[in-house]
């Protein structure tokens, strides 16, 4: 069981990586035993086991061991190119698209490993929805926005379309603001409104997680706080992972924290986790405290 | 106080100049526009849409074979065009690098460069030698052939310029690759590829020299594909090559008429996407 989730996928097709099977075996050998071991509190969302992805032959990430609260915000924090953006949409296997991606470790949703053979991984991203950095809604309707992964899920149809449609506007605080212009198209709308859509969107496949990879480096203040908002509302509902370059951010929306580093061969480690208000207050490694406070002061 | 005074000489002459320019650019188009119209529209009546051509001596008679069999070949040569076009572009967009692509790609920039001719020929040997007869369905196909790489190219662009992040986000709601793939590239780069098919289809509606050993011409009524068929630029060949007057007057007709149904085709092109570019940037 732990040696095949060890292996490296090319996730996507099912077939093992010969490269990444030998580096894989390499790091059991040396491994304690049960680093891979599937998580056992039923509150964990999301594990990471000795989790690691590289680009060729460029390594991004390694040994990641992380368990991610379900019902919480988490937070993941560090410095540019530290592998914040590509461990959570590891979780979405959204890497998977670019081939020259391996993993080697393990992620468990909800206990089942989703790196091994056979995984389906529409059903994967039903239950983990993703809002990108810059809004990117569809060259679509507001209302064909939302709608459209629904369908794509065979969720809902005819009215019971548009109420779910309603639904999920209201969830994102977006529903006043649009109800009179379904039919527009989405691009009218503004930076903080289109970033809403596209939860809104996120929402619509009643997905259980939504992972936010800097929600809102692309908008102003005003709308930013908005979005915040609208986070905290949807705890414990959903769990949200969110990547943010700001430290005040992490500080005011997260329940827990994540810091990563690169090591000095530019590989993104996990430097410590824990609840946000403990990292912020009593951080055990010197380069979280300094990261915090140079960015704080 | 002099300095900008000759800012403002220098001004008015840039401007002068460039519109002058502006001026000899569309001054073809003026002179082709106003002699096709003052020839062509007093020649022009109902009878040239609904009669068919008359024997030589006779006055009067239409083009009515040849407008539908111009309207038929341009119909029958998207109906293949177009699919393959805008199926080949998407592959080229979304399959950037590769051996089949570069090749594929290569292919359509040569073809693009064919003397249409050329074209003709190749048709003639492959298919009207073979079906022992000129034929409508040898002319559409090498109309098709001409469509073709226009039609590849622009999907190509347009398809390209449609952000990955939308692609993504397609992706991320749980969607099928295929599935993604057609609602994003091909929402996204709709108005695009339509103005790209509607730029090839006026291309090819004033096309002769292709058709001339395909097509053929057909003094008669036709829709039938496996016979010759008549068309507006051939019959504007073979009248105006004519020592008659009368069909001196009916090819100019017949040129009014064709340029109308090409710059027609492109209003409505320009009218029918605009704004819809906005968007997809
Ligand atoms: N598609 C890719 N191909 C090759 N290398 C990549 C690819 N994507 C990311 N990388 C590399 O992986 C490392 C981690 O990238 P990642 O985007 O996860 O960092 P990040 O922590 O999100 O950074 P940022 O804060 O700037 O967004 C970087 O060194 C980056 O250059
Ligand atoms: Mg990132």
């Amino acid at each position: 069981m732990v040696s095949e989730a060890f292996r490296g996928w090319r996730a996507g097709d099912g077939v093992v990586d010969p490269a990444g099977h030998t580096m894989a075996a390499e790091e059991v050998a040396g491994a304690e035993t049960d680093v891979l071991a599937p998580p056992t509190d039923p509150e964990v969302c999301v594990g990471f086991r000795a989790f690691g992805v590289r680009y060729g032959d460029f390594e991004a990430l390694k040994e990641v061991q992380l368990d991610i609260r379900r019902g919480h915000i988490t937070a993941f924090m560090g410095p540019s190119g530290c592998g914040k953006s590509t461990l959570l949409r590891s979780i979405n296997r959204m890497n998977d698209t670019i081939p020259s991606a391996r993993f080697t470790g393990q992620v468990y949703l909800d206990g089942e490993p989703i790196y091994v053979p056979g995984v389906n991984i529409i059903r994967l991203r039903k239950r983990v929805g993703m809002v990108f950095q810059k809004p990117n809604p569809f060259p679509a309707s507001i209302f064909e926005n939302v709608a459209w992964g629904a369908r794509v899920h065979g969720l809902y149809k005819g009215h019971a379309l548009f109420e779910h449609v309603e639904k999920c506007l209201a969830r994102a605080g977006l529903w006043d603001e649009v109800k009179d212009k379904l039919k527009l198209n989405a691009m009218s709308l503004s930076g903080g409104q289109q970033q809403r859509l596209c939860i809104a969107r996120a929402l619509a496949v009643e997905p259980e997680i939504l992972l936010m990879d800097e929600p809102c480096s692309a908008l102003d203040p005003i709308a930013t706080y908005r979005i915040e908002e609208l986070m905290r509302s949807l705890v414990p509902d959903y769990t949200v992972i969110i990547v943010t370059h700001n430290i005040q951010q992490a500080a005011r929306v997260s329940d827990y924290c994540a810091f990563f580093w690169v090591d000095e061969n530019r590989c993104g480690r996990l430097v410590e986790s824990g609840p946000t208000a403990q990292l912020f207050e009593a951080p055990k490694d010197e380069r979280t405290e300094r990261y915090l406070a140079g960015r704080m002061g | 106080m002099r300095y900008e005074t000759v800012r403002r000489v220098t001004n008015v002459a840039s401007l002068a100049f460039c519109g002058l320019l502006a001026a000899t650019a569309v001054l073809p188009l003026v002179l082709v526009l106003y002699h096709v119209v003052r020839n062509g529209a007093s020649a022009l009546n109902l009878d040239f849409f609904t009669k068919l051509p008359v024997p030589i001596g006779e006055s009067g008679g239409g083009m009515a074979n040849a407008l539908v069999g111009s309207l038929l070949l341009i119909g029958a040569a998207s109906l293949v065009g177009v699919p393959v076009g805008v199926i080949a572009g998407f592959f080229l967009a979304r399959q950037l690098s590769g051996r089949f692509a570069f090749w594929v790609r290569f292919a359509a920039d040569v073809l693009s460069g064919v003397p249409s001719i050329v074209v003709g020929v190749v048709a003639y040997e492959l298919i009207v030698v073979p079906m022992k007869g000129f034929s409508a369905l040898s002319g559409a196909l090498a109309l098709a052939l001409i469509m073709i790489p226009t039609v590849v190219r622009t999907t190509e662009e347009m398809v390209k310029l449609v952000p990955y992040t939308l692609y993504e986000a397609a992706l991320a709601v749980g969607a099928p690759e295929w599935r993604a793939t057609v609602f994003v590239f091909l929402r996204g780069a709709r108005a695009g590829i339509i103005t790209g098919i509607m730029l090839a289809m006026a291309r090819i509606a004033g096309e002769t020299a292709p058709l001339l050993f395909t097509a053929f011409n057909n003094q008669f009524w036709s829709v039938s594909l496996t016979q010759p068929i008549s068309s507006l630029p051939v019959q504007i060949f073979n009248y105006a090559m004519s020592p008659y007057d009368e069909w001196h007057r009916l090819a100019w007709a017949a040129c009014l008429v064709l340029v109308v149904l090409v710059l027609g085709m492109s209003v409505i092109t320009r009218m029918v996407t605009r704004g819809k570019y906005e968007i997809i940037q």
